[in-house]
């Protein structure tokens, strides 16, 4: 069974204006995603900053009401459990978000806001608190000495094992993590992802690890969902989306990364931007920055079609057509 | 003669607890028409290096010593009218963050006429035919329409091509980038990053280029001076270094960089953190980190080894990989 299922999940934001802020309009920012994800295994999602990656990923933990879809995680309907259930079963789902510091409250110490899931999910008593975070501070690789500090007298780089020390409290099945390592200098990201890869092995914890860093994803994840306006363009295993990719968007995305695109520097030139999600282009929403643009592309939507063994692609022409 | 040459330049912050020394005895040249990639971690002093050489850094609260001189003028000394002839004809800078390097209340047009009309006379028309060339040759699309959008209404990428419009607009012969495409997507990074190197070889001028990103480096720059803790620890060709780093610090920045390598089971991680200028290690500042720290490493700080083209501060230098 599948640790997390997503079905064509739709969420809309009302943008604000007229009179007394009733909603003028509604955006699109996630149009029918689905995803899933095995137990233990990590899904990347990646895209451009506005594709609607964050959403999705708020989404799926209820953060924000989806319009429709469904979402199953560990065998439960996400989607329909009313408040109080809801708030029981967040243990089962946890987030990390990009920047620690706002993520922690500055008057709590580490230890406070670690043990404060412990707390509302009455998973011990008082008495073994201490001793539970101790445990969950030598997992991140925090010593014993900082469980009273505050988060201002942590770097960058500790901060996030603290958020994540906080998600792994309430011993969760799934991890969303959003952005986790996009705001830590290069040389501390490493040693967290190593310390993501470290703990799914001994937990077993699955990741939805959402980022706009194509290295970084490749890294970690098993499989890889490639996001272009709400949409899933591609999805595949990791290795075979980066060394192989079929959409032209994700190859315009791996052409574009210095370091992934050396010998291939011209495959796709990276043209134009992110159109807005308020006024979509027809069609197939990629086709103003499509080098391979036929007329259908601006008529037809493609849908995400199978490409091969365990692979998808939204786009009819990857097949036969040399970019 | 090097375009720009910098030469043990050493800044210092007044604070009440006393000086803290950020940046230790750099230096470093540019030639014409090439790009200088200054590579390091945050609070390495690559921004502060970079807004030493505009002369951006208050006076009463930095202490500048060494010599940074550019086209043989030395510029540490200029008084606050003369490094007005200098900033925009002679050099230039774009900063990280488009939207709070613009004005919010003027259009574009009003912006890019104001740092024409300060480089040359011309009508009114004639500066607005200038302004839209500007934009033109940065690449925004429709650019005399342009001319009278707000920076609100432009996106990130749009933004930055504006200001390095701006930068341009003067005509230097140098310009200093402080990571001018961190803020941005990767495919707009690729954008401005083709579009500063095809502008550097139409106007000839010569780049430093300050970033995080190795990735980055190896597309835009000819050579590069990797940063630690306020000091050079190496420098030369980029190409040379990237491939073969000889030191400690450089080779593990590398290993550690996802997908700059091929996969191959665990990142090799820098343990620790990059220390504070408050509280730099003795000796050499890497070796409380370093995997090859030998024993005068705790002790002595190295000097620079030059050989050719090539130079670094280190007393236990890579052997070349395989």
């Amino acid at each position: 069974m599948n640790l997390m299922d997503v079905k064509d999940l739709k969420v809309s934001f009302p943008v604000a204006g007229g009179l007394f802020g009733r909603p003028k309009a509604w955006i699109r920012a996630v149009d029918g995603v689905s995803l899933s994800l095995k137990p233990g295994e990590t899904l990347g999602l990646v895209g451009e900053s506005g594709c609607g990656k964050s959403t999705t990923a708020r989404a799926i933990l209820r953060l924000v009401e989806p319009d429709s879809g469904s979402i199953l995680v560990d065998g439960t309907d996400v989607r329909t459990l009313p408040r109080e259930e809801l708030r029981l079963f967040r243990r089962r789902m946890q987030l990390v978000m990009q920047d620690p510091m706002a993520a922690l409250d500055p008057r709590r110490t580490a230890f406070q806001a670690v043990a404060e899931g412990l707390e509302v999910h009455g998973l011990a008593p008082r008495s073994e608190w201490r001793d539970r975070v101790r445990a969950l501070f030598e997992l991140v690789g925090l010593s014993d000495d900082q469980l009273d500090r505050h988060p201002h007298e942590f770097s960058g780089g500790q901060r996030q094992r603290i958020g994540i020390a906080r998600a792994l409290a309430v011993e969760p099945k799934l991890l969303v993590l959003d952005e986790p390592v996009s705001a830590l200098d290069v040389s501390v990201q490493a040693q967290i992802v190593n310390l993501l890869e470290d703990i799914q092995e001994r937990t077993g914890v699955g990741y939805l690890f959402v980022a706009h860093d194509l290295g970084v994803v490749r890294h970690i994840s098993d499989r890889i969902a490639v996001m272009y306006l709400g949409r899933i363009v591609e999805e595949g295993p990791a290795e075979e989306i980066c060394r192989d990719p079929r959409h032209p968007y994700t190859r315009m995305l791996l052409s574009s990364i210095p370091s992934m695109s050396r010998g291939r520097e011209a495959a796709v030139p990276p043209m134009g931007e992110l159109p807005s999600p308020s006024n979509p282009p027809s069609g197939c929403a990629f086709h103003p920055r499509c080098p391979i643009v036929q007329d259908t592309c601006k008529k037809e939507r493609p849908t995400l079609l199978e490409s091969g063994e365990g692979r998808l692609c939204a786009c009819p022409l990857w097949a036969g057509t040399a970019i | 003669m090097s375009l720009l040459d910098v030469r043990d330049l050493s800044i210092s912050f007044r604070t009440a607890a006393g000086p803290l020394h950020v940046v230790d005895r750099v230096s470093f040249s540019v030639e014409r028409s090439s790009t200088l990639a200054i590579v390091g971690e945050s609070g390495c002093g690559k921004s502060v290096t970079a807004q030493s050489l505009l002369g951006l850094l208050p006076p009463k609260k930095t202490m500048v010593s060494g010599s940074i001189r550019l086209d043989d003028r030395e510029l540490t000394n200029l008084s606050f009218e003369r490094w007005r002839e200098v900033r925009g004809r002679k050099i230039a800078m774009v900063f990280q963050d488009p939207m709070t390097s613009l004005n919010p209340l003027l259009t574009v047009g009003a912006q890019l006429r104001e740092v024409l009309a300060l480089h040359q006379k011309l009508s009114s028309n004639a500066l607005g035919d200038e302004a839209a060339s500007w934009l033109s040759k940065v690449g925004l699309p429709d650019p005399v329409a342009r001319l009278a959008a707000y920076p609100f209404e432009l996106s990130g990428g749009m933004r930055q091509r504006v200001l390095i419009a701006l930068a341009l607009a003067g005509r230097p012969e140098l310009l200093v980038a402080d990571e001018p495409t961190t803020a941005l997507d990767v495919t707009i990074q690729a954008q401005i990053l083709d579009l500063l190197g095809s502008l550097q070889r139409e106007l000839g001028m010569g780049m430093v280029f300050i970033t995080h990103d190795l990735g980055v480096v190896e597309r835009i720059s000819d050579r590069i001076a990797v940063l630690y803790a306020g000091r050079v620890v190496e420098s030369g060709p980029t190409e040379q270094v990237l491939s073969n780093p000889s030191h400690p610090y450089t080779r593990a920045l590398l290993d550690s960089v996802p997908g700059f390598r091929p996969r191959n089971g665990r990142l090799a991680s820098i343990g620790g953190n990059v220390p504070s200028p408050s509280a730099w290690p003795p000796g050499c500042r890497f070796h409380p980190r370093c995997p090859s720290a030998i024993e005068p490493c705790s002790r002595t700080s190295p000097e620079s080894v030059v050989l050719g083209d090539r130079a670094r501060a280190c007393h236990n230098p890579m052997e070349p990989r395989a």
